[in-house]
């Protein structure tokens, strides 16, 4: 065998040494790549955008924190407690964003949630009755929510007075005292009932699609991430040439 | 030849604006405008068990809403509903008469996409069509490339107004 050849078959023998650790260390990535895009591809049927993530080092991961201060009224149904954009009844959370609370009132077994643009209707098992805003004629800028003595439900919108039918459909001028109304107020949250809610509002942000599609660009490994991913793409290309080339020799 | 003419504005439609979406009609004007400034007085469907189960095949989802609101002038029906299209809701009214679409109007509009249903050459082709005894609508409706999603929350919403019609009064009263 001639010095030439020799010299040829160590290179080639060297490369299928390389060949073989950058094949096994893009495996890894390969495996990853490959159950994160089928994930992704299937993102609507696996419903992933609709699973959120509950664990707590993830959440804290993506720095998800829950807001301390919350809203709460209490009636003889239960609670509504309002934290950030999220809505609780007891402790389950509604679907929706929802903004500052003016008041919470309970008549004939319905809990009435007053926002600023709109009164929001609750069974006391927490389902949702009907949403009333501008379009169902509801006065606006509401600032306060209560009954008045002889048990309507009156709100106080733009220094107004506003009370409305047993069904909540027509919205009229009240005309009566004032002093007789007994206007909602919040109360404060004991805090182990905080806490427990701020775990249920954590548990409500991060979708599980969000995580697959960090793991599959690499985002979720920080700012270095995706330079991790080009990296191993990088060592995929160089598996694709080294392979075909080992292959190409071989035959020769 | 009604596909092509809806191929040929969607694209046209595509070029000329990135995003048409807002508020085109208040639903204040819209029932104004169906029942000529007269108005009736609203009235509620509360969401029984049957009407549940059948709202959510049309939907593809329960509804979230535990009673819905109509305004009914003898055998017309006006809705306002909401669907999701992609992430956003889009607010449509719908006037059902005599168990047949008069009026499908998209009201608000917040998706970044999809805007093309507004258009009457879109929301032109629900007028007259009802409801089969499958849920589905007897009329063919053509889609819009580029707005499939909003398309379906439309054909899904007119299903729906239809469906709901025939639980009211209305769909039993029978003009002199």
């Amino acid at each position: 065998m001639s010095r030439h050849r020799r010299h040829q078959r160590f290179k080639l023998k060297s490369l299928y040494v390389w060949h073989r650790y950058i094949g096994l260390t893009a495996a890894l990535f390969v495996t990853l790549l490959s159950i994160t895009g089928i994930a992704l591809n299937h993102t609507e049927h696996l419903k992933l955008d609709g699973l959120y993530v509950h664990n707590a080092w993830l959440l804290d991961w993506y720095g998800i924190e829950a807001p301390t201060n919350a809203q709460h009224y209490t009636t003889s149904a239960g609670t509504i407690t309002l934290l950030d954009t999220q809505l609780f009844t007891n402790t389950q959370a509604l679907q929706g964003e929802y903004r500052d609370l003016v008041g919470v009132a309970l008549q004939n077994n319905i809990l009435i949630v007053g926002q600023d643009d709109g009164i929001l209707l609750l069974t006391a098992q927490g389902r949702i009755i009907e949403r009333l805003g501008r379009n169902e004629g509801v006065p606006q800028n509401i600032t306060r929510l209560g009954t008045s003595s002889d048990g309507g439900l009156i709100i106080e919108a733009a220094a107004k007075l506003f009370t409305t039918d047993a069904d909540y459909l027509v919205w009229t001028p009240w005309s009566g005292e004032s002093r007789s109304i007994t206007w909602s107020m919040p109360d404060d949250l004991p805090k182990d009932e905080l806490t427990a809610l701020q775990m249920r509002f954590r548990a409500h942000i991060l979708p599980w699609e969000r995580i697959i599609l960090d793991l599959h660009s690499g985002r979720i490994f920080g700012s270095w991430g995706p330079w991790l991913m080009d990296t191993a793409a990088v060592l995929m290309l160089f598996l694709a040439g080294s392979g075909t080339f080992i292959s190409w020799k071989r035959k020769r | 030849m009604r596909i092509l003419t809806a191929i040929v504005v969607s694209l046209m439609m595509h070029t000329s604006s990135a995003w048409a979406g807002g508020t085109y009609q208040t639903p204040e004007d819209f029932l104004h405008e169906v029942f000529a400034g007269n108005v009736p007085a609203p009235a509620v469907l509360w969401l029984t068990a049957d009407i549940r189960i059948n709202a959510a095949k049309i939907l593809d989802h329960e509804p979230d809403q535990l009673r819905m609101r109509y305004w009914q002038q003898e055998q017309r029906t006006a809705w306002i509903l909401d669907e999701i299209g992609k992430d956003q809701l889009i607010t449509t009214g719908l006037v059902v008469n005599a168990g047949r679409l008069e009026r499908v109007r998209v009201l608000i509009f917040r998706e970044s996409r999809g805007w093309e249903v507004r258009y009457p050459f879109f929301t032109h082709q629900f007028d007259q069509v009802g409801l089969t005894a499958g849920l589905k609508l007897d009329g063919r409706i053509d889609g819009i490339s580029g707005a499939t999603l909003s398309v379906r929350a439309l054909t899904n919403l007119a299903r729906l107004a239809l469906y709901l019609h025939e639980q009211t009064p209305a769909a039993q009263h029978v003009t002199p």
